[in-house]
């Protein structure tokens, strides 16, 4: 049964020594992000090597990333470090400037609130000329300083002047710049205007039930209304997009987009065999840089053989020298030689014939890898002797009897007799043993053993005589207690 | 083949083979005139290159840079065993009588792992095979990986090696994610193979401290730490938390008491150990508890370990044997099934000093 703390050990995992010698720490190193960041990864090249299929890995990062953005990122764990994007060089600048633009943006609001400041609400009934209409005004100056104000400088619009001003009547509401419209929201339509005057000229865009337009009517406009987009200049139509003109635009672009998926089709074929061209200029240039690499392994085996023919060369003429000494040696001991043959008056026909015989025995008696032969001078059987046998061979090189520690007489592919140390057999041309002499190992008598036999004349037991008779009668026979 | 090795009629012959150190196939000769009783060999189931040794010889055969591999052979009995190849860290000579003697320190291939420090990170990518990271690294140490059927795992989240870190370090660490071991065999090839608890091993031999013929001698060695264990862990955490933009310094403290031997009801003290953690995830009470309760559990377990004395066996580090006790502690007699954890060959006279760890004290150095 397992005790609690056995299984304490097998809920927690594995107690090996190996693992978990070593404390967590946390380090950094630098990387380059390969592609922006997304879904909180980012591919980084951090150097080294890398195990997988590219050269890159996959890091979650906190910070937002950029395609060749310089991260840091954070190693964390005992040996395995676990990778994450810690921070980008050039982040706080980035940030920074982002909350610059807001700040921007938000003290420009904050200064159109405070722009806009105290509103002043007045009404008058009449004097269009004065007020621009009648209704309800909005102004940031008392009506009387507004009017005034409008009155003795209206040239001067620049956007710091508090000329602007709400008009709100029962023909609509106007945003207006001192008298004239900027926006004007009426029963029928909403209306921008340049703010240079309330003509029709003035206006800029008008949206209404009836259509649509936008651009001035006296320059290039556009109109949506209930026949489609028209596109005019300010004398005329130059084109109009309907229903019927944009099938046509689009089968011309259509059949464009197939001339170009043409074009495409074929620059990517160029770019196939340029392909293939230079990966055949690698194949070459690997095959020469290998070439390269052979004639330089042979010419540094040719140094290597130039060397050893020198060595080899100096070695000869030490040779050479040797030789010649030897040489001059040989030529005295032949003289002394000579002259021992003359005082022993051996005449030289002498000396010839034992030669002779010498060569003889030469040729008949030779060392070969398997053994010393020995062949008679005119052919026939001769015999090899080796390390474990002698061999009786015929004249085509069959083995016809083989003594070693045992012995064989008959070639092998005949029928032959076969003795080991304990054993001698008959074996048929089929290789089967017909008959064989062994010792019963349980007995100690040697036995002779016959597969099949046939006794010509008769067969002996002892005292007993088993005969064929001439009657055609098997006859077993008693031949006496002396026979 | 079962050989007697009892038997001390045997002749123990030792070859000193010069290897090189790009193919551990091509031998460059024999190292003559070793001084055998100055020479020995250890082997450590615990250590980072698992087997060193040292080596005297007289004169100067040794081929500088060559691997040298310890060949036992036994021409009797046909028997033949590379008992280790290793790299040469050290060769001082001293000079007496007009002779020099040479004094090789020696230690197993892996050694050169831990010498090779990263140039660069290495990463495993999200996915990527980790034995295939095994086997890379060890191309680029130029030691070829011998593939013991070894597990492999796909990363599921990357990792990154830092640099400077050795290779072995990182290998270590892959082996550990991969559930694999990694050793150094006696031709000099590191292995990885998978990882088997000690415990769950068979065991090589049996040796029996009675046997009157045995192959140990007497001279028994008992080593337990159960005096030691201790009866309660506690895990300790400090930690900085913000609170209403002020840093406020807090701690946790758990405590895991054991029961039975250890208690302190049973031994009348505490022993206490106290853990500073310098990170939990997540911070709170329960974590701490549970870990105090996990390093209770790991040191709970009664490190029984012997030492003896035996003839030559071909056994090493990380076999498991089964020793037989028939006296002593009643506690520690019967079959002990322990864990070689570390050898100690002499090689003058063919003796081990072997210090047997119990596989039920696990896998804990």
């Amino acid at each position: 049964m397992m005790d609690e703390y056995t299984l304490a050990s097998k809920i927690f995992g594995s107690n090996r020594s190996e693992a978990g010698k070593q404390s967590r720490n946390i380090s950094m190193v630098t990387g380059t992000a390969v592609e922006d960041s997304s879904n909180g990864l980012v591919k980084v090249d951090i150097g080294g090597n890398v195990t997988g299929d590219e050269p890159y890995v996959y890091v979650p990062t906190g910070p937002s990333v950029k395609a060749g953005d310089t991260v840091q990122v954070q190693l964390a764990g005992p040996v395995a470090k676990t990778p994450f994007v810690a921070n980008v060089a050039g982040w706080g600048d980035r940030i920074a400037s982002v909350a610059e633009q807001a700040e921007a943006v938000a003290e420009e609001a904050k200064e159109a609130a405070e722009g806009a400041g105290t509103q002043y609400f007045w009404q008058n009934d009449s004097d269009a000329e004065t007020y621009g209409g009648a209704g309800v005004h909005v102004t940031n100056d008392r009506k009387d300083d507004w009017v005034e104000a409008v009155a003795d400088d209206f040239s001067d619009l620049s956007d710091n002047h508090p000329y602007h001003n709400i008009l709100i009547n029962s023909l609509g509401i106007l945003l207006r710049r001192a008298l004239n419209n900027l926006v004007t929201i009426t029963r029928n339509a909403i209306a921008f205007y340049d703010g240079e005057g309330n003509a029709a000229s003035n206006v800029v865009a008008t949206f209404g039930a009836s259509g649509a337009q936008i651009g001035k009517s006296t320059s290039q406009h556009a109109v949506v209304d209930a026949n489609g987009l028209a596109v005019y200049n300010g004398d005329g139509t130059i084109a109009r997009v309907n229903s019927v003109d944009v099938v046509a635009v689009k089968t011309a672009s259509d059949e464009a987009s197939t001339l170009l998926d043409g074009m495409r089709t074929a620059a990517e074929s160029a770019g196939t065999t340029l392909n293939g061209i230079y990966k055949d200029a690698e194949d070459a240039k690997e095959s020469a840089t290998q070439a390269i690499e052979d004639a330089t392994s042979a010419s540094e085996s040719a140094i290597a053989a130039a060397n050893a023919a020198s060595e080899a060369k100096e070695m000869a003429a030490t040779a050479n020298e040797n030789a010649a000494s030897a040489s001059t040696s040989a030529a005295q001991a032949a003289q002394s030689a000579n002259a021992a043959l003359t005082n022993l008056a051996i005449t030289q026909d002498v000396v010839d014939a034992l030669g002779q015989d010498v060569d003889d025995l030469q040729t008949h008696v030779a060392m070969m890898n398997d053994g010393l032969y020995v062949v008679p001078m005119n052919g026939g059987y001769y015999v090899v002797l080796s390390n474990t046998s002698m061999q009786v061979r015929d004249s085509l090189g069959n083995v016809v009897a083989e003594y070693g520690e045992g012995f064989r007489l008959g070639r092998l592919d005949g029928t032959h007799m076969e003795a080991t140390g304990s054993k001698l057999s008959f074996i048929s041309s089929d290789g089967s043993e017909v008959a064989y002499i062994e010792v019963d190992p349980n007995t100690g008598e040697s036995l002779f053993y016959m597969t099949r036999a046939v006794v010509v004349r008769d067969l002996r037991f002892g005292h007993w005589k088993w005969a064929d008779r001439e009657n055609g009668n098997l006859a077993l026979k008693w031949m006496g207690a002396t026979s | 083949m079962a050989y007697d090795w009892a038997d001390t009629d045997r002749t123990d012959a030792l070859d000193f083979v010069m290897v090189s150190p790009q193919n551990l196939e091509i031998e460059l000769g024999t190292l003559d005139g070793v001084i055998r009783s100055s020479s020995s060999l250890s082997a450590a189931y615990y250590t980072d290159t698992r087997t060193s040794g040292k080596l005297a010889y007289v004169g100067d055969g040794w081929i500088r840079n060559s691997f040298i591999r310890i060949v036992h052979r036994i021409p009797e009995w046909g028997f033949r065993r590379d008992l280790g190849t290793y790299i040469v860290t050290e060769d001082p000579g001293t000079r007496e009588a007009g002779q020099w003697t040479r004094s090789l320190t020696l230690h197993s291939v892996l050694h050169g792992l831990a010498t090779d420090l990263g140039t660069g990170p290495w990463t495993v990518s999200k996915g990527a095979s980790a034995k295939a990271a095994i086997k890379q690294m060890l191309e680029t140490c130029r030691r070829p990986m011998r593939d013991l059927s070894a597990r492999d795992v796909r990363v599921g989240s990357p990792i990154v090696y830092e640099t400077g870190t050795s290779f072995l370090e990182r290998l270590f660490d892959l082996c550990t994610v991969t559930n694999n071991r990694m050793d150094v065999n006696g031709r000099g090839y590191v292995t990885v193979a998978p990882y088997i608890e000690p415990s769950r091993k068979s065991a090589a031999f049996r040796l029996d401290l009675a046997d009157s013929r045995g192959l140990v001698e007497d001279g028994v060695e008992l080593s337990t730490n159960y005096l030691e264990m201790p009866g309660r862990v506690v895990v300790s955490y400090q930690y900085s938390e913000r609170e209403n933009n002020e840093s406020a310094q807090k701690e946790i403290n758990a405590a895991a008491d054991a029961k039975g031997e250890q208690s302190s009801a049973t031994r009348g003290y505490m022993v206490t150990e106290f853990e500073h953690l310098s990170e939990m995830e997540p911070a709170t009470y329960q974590r701490a508890l549970e870990l105090a309760r996990q390093k209770l559990a790991e040191k709970s377990k009664e490190q029984v370990e012997w030492k003896i004395k035996s003839l030559y066996l071909p056994i090493w580090e990380g076999d498991v044997v089964e020793l037989y006790v028939h006296d002593g502690p009643s506690r520690y007699r019967g079959m002990r099934h322990c864990l070689v954890k570390n050898v100690e060959l002499e090689l003058e006279h063919m003796t081990m000093t072997l210090t047997l760890k119990e596989t039920a004290s696990g896998d804990d150095e």
